[in-house]
């Protein structure tokens, strides 16, 4: 009898298929030739760029919205919306705007459109995602005249223009108003080179091609965006001619796409890895000398070309190459490992301790962080420091890292790699100081982020770094590249220096 | 005349799962980790993770957040995915008719290809055909979907060129996934097709068959096939459970839009209303075709009621 009952069963679930396969309509194919398509591991997750924090999502909102500013590859700001700014006094800037600039619906772009973009990412009340650092800095928002603004922060705040150029995507204030917050965030409307057609969840984003882009038609009549979460599939769509593009290559498909007759490789500044001491808590971590022998006792260079596959550059302190006041002159710690047994001697750990690491498997996309954590215990065993790795899953480790659990651990930095953000969020005692706090690197950091003058902050990033590199409140690690997967047929001259791609920059070749 | 009475009981006891469900999954997901460090940007500072948490409700205690969910799906409003800031039930529901696409054709494919093979390995036992048969069924069962799906890609997108190797739009976007899909089920059900076949072909009433001058291929496919094919179709059914776990897989490695994909994106972003909602869906879908299989089955057979 329960046979019968399986076949009532299959015939209900066939019949319950019957409208689910109806409403299943294929998409239209895309116009061969003309479309640059681009894959990613994850669907986008909003269209509206004040409420984002992902950077894939950024690379579609990119194409549709414009900012005032953009950084350069040669590490300078270069002018977008804005046409020119001056630092009036030490909290006010004044941006001169491009005229005759009109968003996809027509709508003028003035000094409104900034005023009204600001405001929305600094309002208290709304509390979008990506306004922290605007509702912290921003202490008003003037219009001079309709291409004249005057911002004024609320201290000094030399990375105003970073903050810019990294979130602050400007929106048309008419169109926002008659369509409301939900419309908006599914039908966005900027300036940018491509203006949005559709986006099917987990399927594709279609834009189209904004010909009145001031910077001239895009080389392309169609960008597409696809999500392809497996790697392999995304090598395989690249291989095949099917997308243009393909992120996250892992380091072992690298060779196989070099030598490839379609295809090729180029890498980008991705997110740092370093691994964080509780330097509060942690007894022998208090000590200076400990978390210099424990950077000592690591050989990051082997880590770098043997687990990695060459994919990441080494890093001599918490900054990134291209900030400002990076000093490519401090060099990273050698591995020295006689060197690292001699420090542990000098703080009275000459039997050396017992800690556990934490290793939050795939954070952000980290490559091979088990096997880099195994490394280092490995490497840290020598010198007689026990490391217990602790894999937990990267969720729960967000969580137990604000509960200030951990005693070493993995972390990552990336998306805003050009803002003195980093040293402000990580090592300035009064944002977190879960696990690091120093009065001198205080002292550095606050120097650093306040300086208006160009020179003068140069030279403070110069000794914050120094001080950083010294007081090693990390085992310093590296700098991931990002690996790309590009088709041979495609162009690309890259403006900017970071993982943020511009339709602009590409081109058929 | 309806069993009024039965069908009474078996949906209130449906009406009992699901909400049984929908609490443990309620509780489950707020073991596993906080959303809201992970929805804001690194430079968050502690007043806005603060105040993030306290207007999605997460400051309140656990009974409190439990009786405000309950309020709410009472109203079949499951809230706001944390994510996309959209209503988390369409958001399921959109992507239903994509997974049961694929698993239905999974498990048809399957069936098509176990059926025909499992018999051939019975008629001729011990051939080449059947160890051949077996060999494949052994290996279907032994690959992962992963790296199934990995190998279908390999070949019949890349090296040969007839298939899409990811993504939906066409039928042809269906082949590989649902393939991949299939294979793993498919070679259960050829072994117990054999199985089936080998024990009917040894019964009496065959042997009467062939003695009084049927041809083989009426003995094999009239007589003894048609008596193994039951417990064929208990399993057939019991596959489908497999087959939409399995789709969780294949949909991330084949870049399809269903169901599983979403529920693995959501648990990773701690995304508490979207992960309700969807295991909720996908819950009733289960409890429903039993709910109406059992109620049929009462009224086509009246001593199912009293037992």
């Amino acid at each position: 009898m329960r046979n019968a009952s399986m076949i009532v069963r299959l015939i209900v679930l066939f019949l319950a298929a019957v409208p689910a396969a109806t409403a299943w309509r294929p998409a239209p194919a895309a116009a061969a030739g003309n479309t640059l398509t681009v894959a990613f591991s994850t669907d986008i997750v909003t269209l509206d760029p004040h409420q984002n924090t992902d950077l894939n999502t950024m690379q579609v909102l990119l194409q549709i919205y414009e900012h005032l500013v953009a950084l350069g590859r040669d590490g300078k700001f270069h002018p977008v919306l804005a046409e020119s700014w001056e630092v009036v006094d030490d909290r006010t800037w004044k941006f001169k705007l491009r005229h005759g600039i009109k968003f996809h619906n027509g709508e003028d772009f003035t000094a409104d459109a900034v005023k009204f973009t600001l405001d929305r990412l600094a309002d208290t009340k709304d509390q979008m995602r990506s306004g922290p650092s605007f509702r912290q800095n921003i202490a008003e928002t003037v219009v001079q005249d309709p291409y004249t603004m005057l911002i004024k922060t609320k201290a000094p705040y030399p990375d105003l223009l970073a903050l810019l150029h990294l979130s602050g995507a400007i929106i048309p204030p008419a169109y926002f108003q008659s369509v409301g917050k939900e419309r908006f965030a599914r039908e966005p409307n900027g300036t940018g080179p491509y203006r949005f057609v559709s986006w099917r969840r987990d399927v594709q984003v279609t834009l189209q091609a904004n010909d009145r882009y001031r910077g001239g038609k895009p080389a392309f009549a169609e960008f597409v965006y696809r999500p392809i979460p497996e790697a392999s599939t995304r090598v395989a769509a690249l291989v095949k001619g099917e997308i243009d593009l393909a992120a996250d290559i892992p380091a072992e498909r690298v060779k196989e796409l070099e030598s490839g007759r379609n295809t090729r490789v180029v890498s980008r500044a991705g997110q740092q890895i370093y691994i964080g001491l509780d330097t509060i808590k942690v007894e022998p971590l208090r000590d200076r000398r400990v978390r210099q022998a424990l950077n000592h006792a690591v050989d990051v260079d082997a880590i770098v070309r043997d687990v990695l596959g060459g994919q990441a550059i080494r890093l001599s302190g918490p900054m990134f190459p291209g900030m400002i006041g990076y000093d490519p002159t401090i060099k990273p710690y050698a591995y020295d490992p006689d060197r690292a047994k001699r420090l542990l001697t000098d703080a009275g750990y000459a039997g050396g301790f017992n800690v556990t690491l934490d290793v939050p498997v795939g954070y952000q996309g980290a490559m091979k962080l088990k096997d880099v954590g195994e490394t280092v215990a490995s490497y840290l065993s020598k010198v007689g420091v026990n490391v217990k790795l602790n894999l937990i899953e990267p969720a729960a480790a967000t969580e137990r890292y604000q509960a200030k659990q951990f005693q070493m651990y993995f972390y990552a930095w990336g998306g805003d790699i050009v803002s003195g953000r980093i040293l402000e969020i990580l090592l300035y005692s009064k944002t977190r100081g879960y696990y690091y706090q120093s009065p001198e690197a205080d002292a550095a950091i606050a120097a650093y982020q306040s300086a208006m003058n160009p020179k003068r902050r140069e030279e403070l990033g110069r000794a914050a770094l120094r001080f950083l590199h010294d007081d090693a409140p990390f085992i310093f690690l590296y700098q991931e590249k990002a690996t790309i997967g590009l088709a041979k047929s495609l162009a690309w001259d890259p403006v900017l220096s970071d993982q943020r791609l511009r339709s602009m920059e590409f081109r058929s070749q | 005349m309806l069993p009024w009475g039965y069908i009474g009981r078996r949906v209130a006891q449906t009406a009992l799962v699901l909400v049984g469900i929908t609490l443990v999954v309620f509780w489950v997901v707020r073991l596993s980790g906080d959303p809201v460090l992970l929805m804001l940007p690194a430079d968050a500072s502690q007043q806005d993770i603060a105040r993030l948490r306290e207007a999605l409700g997460f400051d309140q205690p656990m009974y409190v957040q439990l009786q405000r969910f309950v309020e709410r799906v009472a109203r079949g409003d499951f809230g706001n995915s944390l994510r996309f800031q959209e209503p988390a039930l369409p958001l399921v529901l959109e992507r239903v008719p994509s997974t049961a696409l694929l698993a239905l054709t999974a498990l048809s494919i399957s069936t098509l290809v176990a059926i025909p093979l499992g018999v051939l390995s019975a008629a001729r036992r011990g051939s080449a055909w059947d160890h051949a048969a077996m060999f494949a069924a052994l290996l279907g069962q032994s690959m992962p979907i992963f790296w199934t799906g990995i190998m279908l890609i390999t070949i019949f997108s890349v090296a040969l060129d007839i298939f899409p190797s990811s993504g939906t739009g066409t039928l042809r976007h269906l082949v590989l996934p649902a393939a991949a899909l299939g294979v793993f089920s498919t070679g259960r059900v050829t072994r117990l097709v054999r199985g089936g076949m080998l024990e009917a072909l040894g019964q009496d009433y065959v042997r009467t068959a062939r003695a009084k001058g049927l041809a083989e291929r009426r003995v094999v496919y009239r007589h003894a096939l048609r008596n193994s094919l039951l417990p064929v179709i208990t399993i057939v059914g019991l596959e489908l459970g497999s087959t939409l776990g399995g789709a969780v897989v294949t949909e991330m490695v084949f870049a399809w839009p269903g169901v599983g994909r979403l529920i693995v994106s959501a648990i990773f972003a701690r995304d508490y209303p979207l992960v309700q909602a969807a295991v909720f869906v996908v819950a009733t879908m289960f409890v429903l075709v039993n709910l109406v299989v059992d109620i049929v089955y009462a009224i086509a057979d009246p001593r199912v009621r009293y037992a």
